[in-house]
């Protein structure tokens, strides 16, 4: 009996304790989940907190995606404004926060894809730097050349891609993401860098000497 | 010739580059030591110098920054928020379905009991418990009607 009292007692110490340590951990060393929580109670700082953890990043993931700014700052913020609602029925612990926003960014990216059907290389030539020269000139032509070999790989192997090497996912993560199982994903990755290697083969060769 | 070791073989090199990229060290541990000791044969070396630039090139590729406008209207969001949404969003939360439910249920019963047709409180001051129970016996002496 008295072993289950403080059996019973160090549950309910530790259940308080963790209670504790959540109402003072600062919003830059909380978890995402526990950001949603704290916004559905009114914390603007939490709010600001999350938005500094993912903004960035759903803004270059859709600009991969659409090679369009402005198209592609209207997707995170639409995907914000969807965590804002989601946040009221937010379950911690089921699917991560990250992962629910970037499966909302690639709907909505797809969304808008389907509904132009081209993307705009010409707007790469908007990231250059106004330096001038050949430099420029060089730069200008691999990222263009590299920008229309990723717009021309299958949807999803370009979606797996962008997760993995320019948004930092993991594989799990990047798997989560899609909807798909980890082996799936890593399919897609292979495929898409052997055609890119063969695509941008000519390109190499030429542009990345001096590299 | 594809064998690169006993362990791995070029084939398998090439595989596993393709699927893991250039960084030996990101791929599934079991397979970093082969992985290693392959990488030490020319053949695969030139796989990870390819794999190495192709990295390079996709690099190029920056996405530009948020802009401030786009920072400022997402914080916007938790301000346009506060007030009555906020009121809302704390009620909305998961743990306080319960009590919302219990809550809809009294209201439910109060506004049930208060609304009950007038006939059925008529007829129950007809209702003879007496002839229920049997006839008299037990609640014989009760008149229950009365009351």
């Amino acid at each position: 009996m008295a072993d289950s009292a403080a059996a019973d007692t160090a549950v309910w110490m530790t259940a308080d304790d963790a209670r504790r340590r959540t109402a003072v951990t600062p919003v830059g060393a909380a978890d995402d989940d526990e950001l949603v929580e704290r916004i559905v109670d009114g914390d603007e700082r939490a709010w600001g907190e999350l938005s500094r953890r993912h903004l960035g990043g759903l803004v270059g993931y859709a600009w991969h995606m659409l090679r369009d700014r402005a198209e592609a700052e209207d997707v995170a913020q639409e995907t914000m404004v969807r965590l804002m609602r989601k946040a009221e029925t937010w379950e911690p612990g089921g699917a991560k926060v990250k992962t629910w926003m970037y499966r909302v960014a690639i709907n909505l990216c797809i969304d808008r894809q389907r509904a132009r059907r081209t993307t705009s290389l010409d707007a790469i030539g908007e990231q250059t730097d106004p330096i001038g020269g050949a430099q420029i000139a060089r730069d200008l032509a691999l990222k263009k050349a590299v920008g229309g070999a990723l717009d021309d790989l299958p949807p999803r192997q370009k979606q797996a891609l962008t997760l993995v090497h320019y948004q930092g996912f993991s594989q799990q993560e990047a798997a989560d993401a899609l909807d798909v199982s980890v082996d799936a994903l890593e399919s897609l990755l292979a495929r898409a860098r052997r055609t890119l290697k063969n695509t941008l083969k000519d390109l190499a060769d030429d542009l990345l000497e001096e590299w | 010739m594809n064998e690169m070791t006993d362990a791995m073989t070029l084939a398998e090199f090439a595989t596993l580059l393709d699927r893991y990229g250039p960084d030996i060290a990101v791929w599934p541990l079991e397979t970093r030591t082969a992985a290693r000791e392959a990488a030490r044969q020319a053949e695969a070396q030139a796989l990870l110098a390819e794999a190495e630039r192709l990295d390079r090139m996709l690099d190029a590729m920056t996405p530009p920054a948020p802009s401030a406008d786009l920072e400022a209207r997402v914080q916007a969001l938790a301000a346009t928020q506060t007030g009555g949404h906020w009121v809302w969003m704390m009620f909305a939360r998961p743990v306080w379905r319960p009590a919302l439910f219990a809550a809809a249920m009294l209201v439910g019963v109060y506004l049930g009991a208060a609304t009950l047709p007038t006939a059925f409180a008529t007829a129950d001051e007809g209702f003879d418990f007496a002839t229920v129970a049997g006839g008299g016996g037990a609640l014989g002496s009760l008149d229950i009607v009365e009351e």
